[in-house]
């Protein structure tokens, strides 16, 4: 049975060389190809896993969903419901004490510019994969594409 | 070392050297690219999200369109200062009252603390009349159908058969 002293002088048998000759040779052609051999392989493995792990993370990475802030314009469209009624009524009323339609007014070319926009800055998922999101406002359904408004009326 | 070993041995560091420095720059560049695509991935997502504004913009601006045309009707000029002013006499004299324009001004806008008020036509009457017909005038006031407001009003008068007599400021908001 092989014991710990024989491991150990197995160990200096090896250490010394040629009993106890100093080993003068500076290259060990079968040590270093299989330190080579494991640092190539240590190398692979790692860099495969490296590479592995950068992969999935760009991967995770590309499908996530960003967010970010959009501007909204608030439509308030029960309010000129309201202001409509009003001012249609308003302007019967007008029309049966005057017995004449409604006074002056040729009607103005609406430019952008006069039109009253409110913008709130509401914070929204918006996923990159979609094209088109989801419409919050009820008056915009039903329409389809994009073109360029016209505000002549 | 003989010289075949110090030949491999600098071949072998050249090839070490060269392939450390493709193996890095390799690295570099997935790292680099890495950073573009987060770049890109944030300029995509905004441009989504602009683009889903435009179009809900061009959605609601369509859907809308005849609201704010009706709306439009509800507002005063400044061209038309004049016309409806010929208008209100006009209505006066069909009612017989005697009708005297003593102010006529267009009120500038202002922005005061982020709040905008539009400009506005500021007109002043004073007015005489049957009780009727002063009432009637009154009622015709009210019944602009503008954007307007009536900031004071004044009336003279107690008795049926009396000549009433009165004021009134009208306040008109001019299509900015």
């Amino acid at each position: 049975m092989i014991e710990t002293k024989d491991i150990v002088k197995m160990v200096k048998h090896i250490v010394r060389h040629d009993n106890g000759v100093p080993d003068t040779r500076i290259m060990h052609p079968m040590r270093e190809w299989l330190i080579g051999l494991s640092g190539v392989t240590v190398g692979i493995i790692g860099g495969s896993i490296f590479a592995l792990l950068v992969y999935h993370s760009y991967s995770l990475s590309a499908r996530d969903v960003m967010t970010v802030a959009e501007t909204v314009v608030p439509y308030k469209a029960v309010l000129v419901e309201q202001a409509l009624d009003t001012y249609l009524e308003k302007r019967r009323v007008y029309e049966s004490l005057t017995g004449v339609s409604t006074p002056v007014l040729p009607q103005t070319e609406l430019s952008p510019s006069n039109t009253s926009i409110i913008d709130v800055m509401a914070t929204t998922s918006v996923d990159t994969s979609v094209s088109e999101g989801e419409d919050s406002l009820s008056e915009n359904e039903g329409n389809e594409g994009v073109s360029t408004p016209d505000l002549a009326i | 070392m003989n010289k075949r070993s110090k030949t491999i041995l600098m071949v072998a560091t050249i090839y070490s050297l060269v392939f450390a420095g493709l193996l890095v720059n390799g690295v570099y560049l997935i790292s680099a690219e890495g950073a573009k695509l987060e770049t890109t991935k944030t300029q995509i997502s905004e441009h989504a999200a602009k683009e889903i504004a435009y179009t809900r913009m061009v959605d609601l601006l369509e859907s809308t369109k005849e609201d704010r045309a009706t709306l439009q009707q509800f507002f005063i000029t400044e061209n038309d200062t004049i016309s409806f002013l010929a208008t209100i006499e006009d209505a006066a004299k069909k009612n017989s009252i005697e009708l005297k324009t003593n102010e006529l001004a267009v009120i500038p806008g202002t922005t005061k603390d982020s709040i905008t008020t539009p400009p506005a036509l500021a007109i002043s009457f004073s007015f005489a009349g049957s009780e009727v017909s002063v009432k009637k005038f009154l009622r015709l006031l009210e019944s602009i159908p503008y954007h307007t407001e009536i900031p004071k009003v004044t009336l003279a008068g107690s008795g049926s058969g009396e000549e009433w007599t009165g004021s009134a400021q009208l306040r008109l908001t001019i299509k900015p």
